[in-house]
């Protein structure tokens, strides 16, 4: 009977932790839509957004001044897409600059070619803005965006 | 034939003055008006006859009686009797620089000084001396002996001595002997005078002053005996120079460190072999200067002149005019040579510094003091002056055997701010009167430099913009004096050149996608840039909000064939689904929120759903990744296009699909 307690106890700790870290807000903001447009590829691209592959080390990728997404973009609508897992995994998609929030923006499984998921993410003030880490393995990630907030 | 004594004393005066400004000052000859009000007479007449005598001090002099036509002001009437110091007595001769000469008949405007019982000198020097002249258009003209010559370049702009309108200068000065303020305008464009070499001549052998050859090291002295001038036979050892025992109050090291200045000045010329020294303060027996032999060779402060006709140098503040000082060779006798030609040999140089320069601090500090100290100094090594004649009574232009230059420590009128720095014109004097010496070689001109060719760094990059909006590319490169030229195009093609686009970045607003390189280049190569794309998305023009609609499913393909129904999505096909009207979606709605769900596929594939209309290019995105056999969702942001939206089936095989709609952007 121990143990359910204190694993219970420890997920109360975790997300008083979370909630504390991520308690800024800001905002209104407006939306603009964009032809869909693939921003980040680690398998094809150079530079900055492109190769190599997600390993466990953060990247920190380039939104605002690429497809479109203007210099004063506070938050973009995206697909992100993985290929190429060596584990099951999750990426955590977060504005780049402020502290890993304890959220997931996909999970996935070694045994999928290519799994996608919507999102809409925060961008920093900086070049690169947008922060991308991969929990387990190895894998390569794709991101097509689609509108920013402004 | 030379060994007779040659007393000799070489003159020179400087005109200074200031013009009342806060700012540095500008030198100037004392203006007309103060000139006049400062004579003790003024007359105009005609030179009847000089002849020379010794001086109390075993000098000479020169007296030259003149017919008085008219006393402007004063008392002269009949003849004056004018003196100044210098001249020819039995075999002894003696040459002025900056001091008046007459020739017989000449007509003249004399501004005058009293020195004794019907004994006058021209005030100032030269400066109280106006001859009159014509010019070649038949103006009758009031001319100094100065040089002046329109058209010279340089600070002459500043000096120039202009030429007055005979009538009209007499009439100003009748004016202001009567105590009437009229104004000074006077002044005339200048023509050349009559018999004066035109200014085509002048300038032809006044510039380029190149080598020394052309002219005799004699053309760089003042005339002292028949044609030859004088120079020291001393050098390379010392010349031993002592200051007087009145010092200058208030210039530093009370005058020594302009002395100084004037000897290393000469002293260092590279070409040359110029060995003035300076002793210390003289004992107090050496009092003579320019006056009388006394056997050193002195440079003497705060000395009175006006037995010249020179009055104390004025200095107040910022303001200051009048004679700085004479110089000269106060002895010279036998003779030698260099290089072939003859001089009369030096034996001793003073120089005499006028009263009222004491604490003239602007003088002591802008540099002028030193190079006037270096003017005189020059002197006393037998220079003229660089733009006057040998005699100093005609310019320099109107002999051709002479070099001629209007910047130079020896120009009659010095150049401000030279600070004792030996011009060309000195430099080629000292270096053919004494030569000694041969310059280092000029250091070899520092090669051209080696041109690197252009080597791209950087390339620029492609970007996507959405349509309106600007994208600025850039490129690095390495290379010597860089030039760009951007272009429209893949990279070598230059049929499209971008206007203005010549710099290291560019800024293009393309309606469509669009490509772009540069072309970097110097003098000894090319680089071509990679091709940089700036892709033209569309996008929202104005912000959008978001509306909730109810949950809504929008199409169905499992359903029956039709518009929001079946068929199942073929292979590497797209369809196009209409949206507004449906779920709640308003016509002009420019996104989506959608839920998309692939059902159970035979094989592994993507979708990509994208703005309408039909037909739409298609770019290289996806929204959802599908496996075989398996219901997977997503959910996504969707652009509209013409009030639609297409699904593209990557996949092997056709695909059954449903997207539901939860809200939109409008």
């Amino acid at each position: 009977m121990r143990k359910p307690i204190l694993s219970i106890l420890f997920a109360l700790v975790a997300t008083a932790l979370a909630s504390a870290v991520h308690a800024q807000s800001s905002g209104p903001y407006s939306y603009y839509s964009l032809t869909p447009c693939r921003i980040v590829d680690t398998r094809y691209f150079t530079g900055v957004n492109g190769s190599p592959g997600l390993t466990t080390a953060r990247r920190d990728f380039a939104i605002k001044g690429n497809c479109g997404v203007p210099t004063t973009a506070k938050a973009v609508t995206i697909n992100v897409t993985v290929t190429n897992a060596t584990t099951n995994s999750w990426l955590t998609i977060w504005p780049a600059g402020t502290p890993t929030p304890f959220v997931s923006t996909i999970n996935f499984d070694q045994t999928v070619v290519a799994l996608a998921n919507g999102a809409i993410v925060g961008l920093s003030a900086s070049a690169q803005d947008l922060s991308v880490l991969n929990a387990n393995g190895s894998c390569h990630v794709l991101i097509d965006v689609t509108g920013y907030f402004q | 034939m030379l060994h007779r004594a040659a007393r000799s004393i070489l003159c020179f005066a400087f005109a200074f003055a200031a013009v009342r400004q806060a700012s540095a000052a500008t030198f100037v000859v004392p203006n007309d008006r103060d000139l006049i009000r400062h004579a003790d007479a003024i007359v105009i007449g005609t030179a009847l006859s000089s002849y020379a005598q010794l001086t109390a001090d075993n000098g000479i002099e020169t007296v030259t009686t003149f017919s008085i036509e008219e006393t402007i002001k004063g008392d002269p009437s009949g003849t004056v009797n004018v003196v100044e110091p210098g001249g020819e007595f039995g075999q002894r001769a003696t040459v002025l620089a900056g001091v008046p000469r007459f020739a017989e008949g000449q007509r003249v405007l004399l501004l005058l000084a009293r020195t004794g019982p019907n004994r006058w000198a021209v005030t100032q020097l030269v400066l109280g001396k106006f001859r009159f002249e014509t010019d070649v258009t038949g103006n009758r003209l009031l001319v100094r002996d100065e040089a002046e010559i329109a058209g010279w370049d340089g600070d002459l702009q500043l000096h120039r001595e202009r030429r007055r309108k005979a009538e009209a200068f007499v009439d100003f000065i009748r004016a202001e002997v009567h105590g009437q303020t009229v104004p000074a305008d006077y002044f005339t464009d200048t023509a050349p005078l009559q018999l004066e070499p035109s200014a085509k001549s002048m300038s032809a052998h006044f510039t380029p002053i190149a080598a020394v050859a052309p002219y005799t090291a004699n053309s760089y002295t003042m005339l002292i005996s028949g044609n030859l001038g004088s120079r020291w036979t001393v050098f390379p050892n010392a010349v031993s120079w002592l200051s007087g025992t009145t010092q200058e109050p208030g210039a530093p090291g009370g005058g020594a460190t302009a002395i100084q200045a004037a000897f290393t000045s000469w002293d260092n010329d590279c070409g040359s072999n110029v060995n003035y020294v300076y002793s210390g303060v003289d004992n107090g027996t050496h009092t003579q200067g320019l006056h009388g032999v006394d056997g050193a060779n002195t440079i003497l402060f705060e000395r009175d002149l006006s037995s010249w006709g020179v009055p104390p140098f004025t200095c107040s503040g910022n303001s200051y005019s009048g004679t700085l000082g004479i110089g000269g060779v106060t002895e010279a006798s036998g003779s030698n040579s260099v290089n072939g030609e003859a001089f009369v040999t030096t034996t001793e140089g003073d120089v005499e510094m006028n009263r009222g320069l004491a604490n003239c601090t602007v003088l002591f500090n802008n540099g002028d003091f030193n190079s006037a100290l270096t003017h005189e100094v020059g002197h006393t090594l037998g220079f003229r002056h660089s733009d006057q004649n040998r005699s100093s009574n005609a310019a320099c232009t109107t002999d051709a055997s002479l070099e001629c230059s209007n910047q130079a420590i020896m120009k009659s009128f010095i150049s401000t701010g030279l600070n004792a720095a030996l011009q060309t014109w000195d430099q080629h004097a000292v270096q053919a009167v004494y030569p000694g010496n041969v310059c280092a070689p000029a250091p070899p001109p520092p090669p051209p430099p080696t041109c690197t060719a252009p080597s791209i760094t950087a390339q620029p990059s492609s970007t996507t913009v959405t349509a309106g909006s600007s994208a600025t590319l850039s490129v690095s490169a390495s290379g010597t004096s860089l030039t760009y030229q951007w272009f429209v195009g893949s990279s070598g093609n230059t049929s499209s050149p971008i206007n203005n686009a010549t710099g290291p970045s560019v800024t293009v607003t393309p309606a469509t996608t669009t490509n772009y390189w540069v072309r970097v280049s110097n003098s000894c190569g090319t680089a071509a840039s990679a091709t940089a794309t700036v892709s033209v998305v569309s996008g929202s023009a104005t912000a959008t909000k978001f509306y909730l609609v109810t949950p809504c499913r929008i199409l169905d393909t499992r359903n029956a064939n039709g518009t929001y129904g079946g068929p199942a999505l073929a292979s590497n096909s797209s369809r196009n689904v209409p949206v507004a009207g449906v779920c709640g979606i308003p016509a002009g709605a420019a996104a989506l929120s959608i839920n998309m769900t692939v059902l159970a596929p035979g094989s592994d594939g993507f979708m990509t759903v994208y703005p309408g209309p039909a037909g739409s290019p298609i770019g290289p995105t996806s929204t959802i990744n599908y496996r075989a056999f398996k219901m997977l969702a997503n959910n996504a942001i969707i652009r509209t296009g013409a009030d639609s939206i297409n699904v593209y089936n990557s996949g092997p095989s056709a695909a059954h699909f449903v997207i539901d709609v939860n809200g939109y952007f409008k």
